[in-house]
């Protein structure tokens, strides 16, 4: 799956002022790639509009060669793209066992494969009996957040991704949530990831956006990024970024 | 303990005003003469209107009321922080055990004297005017009737004042984490889980996930009520169809409709949330449409006892042209009946005038059933007006992304 855009806009309203791009930007789907930037920098716009939940956009937008501006509603479930949001939206009277039994019909999952992966979501989310019984609207934030990211991995056949992933969620949820995004990679999928933890970013994404005031600052991979700051971390080039007065990373191409 | 005045306050909230004796007693003797005039007068000017005594009809419903009653009146002590009056949270257990206790008492004080007097009248129509002289109406029934309703009465107040009803864990739940490693809620999600199952097998692949979805849902919602509708609400039916004891009466039909559209229209009004869920949650991608439709196979898999009693209560005159004919009429009222239970689910904000419409909606659709052999044109026309109303509902394409829900065009 290949995510293609050309020269994409967004603006919200003239009253809200904030501009997202235009940009043009390609997203492999078969890497892990981190989208970074400071509060406002168009994360959530720019993934708002990747899984079409806005749509008066300028430019073009393609998947796999297939321009897309979805006015049903279906996009999510025509291309299996899991979304996970910043704050989980869930099917509140629900336990999260019931919703991912809901998602299995919903996908035709076969009932081996179905026990397989809830399985590998218990071992690597620590996922108690309160998942089974208790209904969302019950549930800790960190609880919310697990049965997010277990719904947003079930439904996610060819791509995943997930807004802020680690909020909320203790050290070994954490840990687990990198083994099952890894494992998901090698299985030829890809990932989507984004976040303000930027050692986080660093161990798992081989892809790196940044974003800076709606405009795109660096994308290429985290290697390459690294190259060609010799000496300098992740956060260091992150603050240099967004403390200076430039519109791209050192040695960008943009 | 709580003050008098405090007391009085919260009785009044959780019940409403209670009338006190003469006033019950009037609505009982008015009540009565309803009753008696209407299920058994009539039937004195016109011979095919069917009888069905009013004092079983009584027998059944007043029971049923204070069983009603008592749900209502446990949620203060079953749920006390879901109560929508914050001063409820406020008291102790105990407390909320007095006040459960003095507002149960408080309705027996207003119901006896109502049933008494109501029980009255129509004994005494029964044996003035109907000429009935059978011990077993006159005397047996309205004294079990009252004995039934005290000794209802003493089981509610020992229940509500006793030990035996307390915070149920889910409303624990809402002020602490739980870690629900309960037997008991690990084998409930396990039985909602099969049944629902179980019903998504019967109904067609395109709508399975949302059937089930939905059964889990009225499940979560109200673990009591829903599965007691569901056994409760067919035996009321056989008891009411086997008391009208003319098989050819429409008043099988229209109560059967009744049961049906009753329980259906409950079961509409606690999937309205869920409906909002199904736009806001993004792995779903199921519109209004759907949600009809799915709403649809639920009501039909819940109709299925009620109407297999109705045949079976019809069944000797079912196989004849005109029991065809009205076994027919009654299939195709319900498919404008469903349409209609299913408005309170699909509307997005409430008005006073839909329960009106949607009452209307019923009559009209019930409307056939009293009209030998052609009664079917009303049904197909009130099909017609319910298809109109829901129009916009069933042709919906999905969801609508949102920066298209303030009803702008999205080519711009």
């Amino acid at each position: 799956m290949l995510f293609t855009m050309d020269n994409v806009g967004y603006a919200y309203s003239r009253r809200n002022g904030f501009h997202l791009g235009p940009f043009s930007l390609s997203i492999e789907a078969h890497k892990i790639t981190a989208l970074v930037g400071s509060n406002g920098s168009g994360k959530t716009t720019l993934i708002r509009i990747l899984i079409q939940e806005l749509v008066k956009f300028t430019g073009e937008y393609r998947v796999d060669n297939i321009a897309v501006r979805d006015l049903t509603g279906g996009f999510l479930h025509r291309f299996g793209i899991g979304y996970a949001p910043e704050n989980p939206v869930l099917d509140e009277k629900l336990s999260g066992y019931e919703t991912l039994s809901i998602i299995k019909e919903m996908k035709s999952i076969d009932d081996t494969a179905f026990s397989e992966q809830v399985l590998e979501f218990r071992k690597h989310l620590q996922l108690g009996s309160w998942f089974d019984t208790v209904p969302c609207e019950e549930c800790s934030q960190g609880m919310r957040r697990k049965i997010s990211l277990t719904v947003a991995l079930l439904c996610a056949s060819s791509y995943l991704i997930i807004d802020e992933p680690t909020n909320g969620l203790d050290p070994l949820a954490v840990f687990g949530l990198k083994q099952l995004m890894s494992t998901y990679a090698k299985k030829g999928r890809g990932v989507l990831v984004s976040s303000h933890m930027l050692d986080f970013v660093e161990k798992i994404a081989e892809q790196i956006i940044i974003l800076k005031d709606g405009a795109l600052a660096y994308t290429g991979t985290v290697s390459q990024l690294l190259e060609n700051n010799p000496g300098n971390a992740l956060d260091e080039i992150y603050y240099e970024l967004f403390t200076s007065n430039l519109k791209t990373v050192p040695g960008s191409s943009l | 303990m709580i003050n008098r005045p405090a007391e009085s306050y919260l009785v009044r909230y959780l019940i409403g005003k209670v009338p006190d004796k003469r006033r019950s007693i009037y609505r009982g003797l008015f009540s009565g003469l309803l009753l008696f005039g209407i299920f058994e007068g009539i039937s004195l000017v016109n011979s095919n209107i069917p009888q069905i005594p009013a004092v079983w009809l009584l027998s059944i419903v007043m029971p049923l009321g204070l069983i009603f009653t008592f749900i209502k009146i446990s949620r203060v002590v079953r749920f006390p922080r879901t109560c929508n009056f914050f001063f409820v949270i406020c008291l102790s257990s105990q407390q909320r055990k007095q006040i459960a206790a003095r507002s149960i008492r408080a309705i027996y004080e207003a119901i006896m004297p109502f049933v008494i007097s109501c029980a009255a009248v129509i004994a005494i129509l029964e044996f003035s005017v109907m000429r009935d002289r059978s011990i077993m109406n006159l005397v047996i029934i309205p004294v079990v009737l009252i004995l039934f309703i005290v000794l209802l009465f003493r089981v509610s107040e020992a229940l509500l004042a006793g030990k035996l009803l307390r915070n149920s864990s889910k409303d624990m739940m809402l002020a602490q984490l739980h870690t629900g490693q309960f037997f008991v809620s690990v084998l409930f999600a396990k039985v909602i889980l099969t049944l629902s199952r179980t019903a998504g097998r019967l109904t067609p692949e395109a709508i399975r996930p949302l059937v089930i979805r939905n059964f889990l849902y009225l499940f979560r919602s109200d673990p009591l009520i829903f599965p007691f509708f569901i056994c409760a609400a067919p035996v009321l039916l056989s008891v009411l169809l086997i008391l009208i004891n003319n098989p050819l009466s429409p008043f099988l039909d229209f109560f059967t409709l009744l049961a049906i559209f009753s329980l259906c229209y409950y079961n509409a009004n606690q999937l309205r949330e869920s409906r909002l869920r199904l736009k806001e949650c993004p792995w779903y991608e199921y519109g209004s449409k759907q949600f009809l439709l799915s709403f649809a196979a639920l009501s039909v898999l819940l109709a299925v006892p009620f109407t297999a009693i109705f045949l079976i209560r019809t069944r000797s005159t079912l196989f004849s042209a005109a029991g065809l004919v009205r076994a027919g009429t009654l299939f195709l009222a319900l498919i404008p009946i469903l349409l209609t239970a299913a408005r309170p689910a699909l509307r997005t904000e409430k008005k006073d005038s839909d329960i009106a419409t949607d009452a209307v909606l019923f009559l009209a659709a019930t409307l056939g059933c009293f009209i030998p052999l052609f009664g079917w044109i009303f049904t197909v026309l009130t099909l017609a007006a319910v298809l109109l109303l829901q129009w916009e509902t069933l042709h919906e394409t999905g969801k609508i992304p949102v920066d298209c829900s303030d009803g702008l065009t999205c080519e711009d």
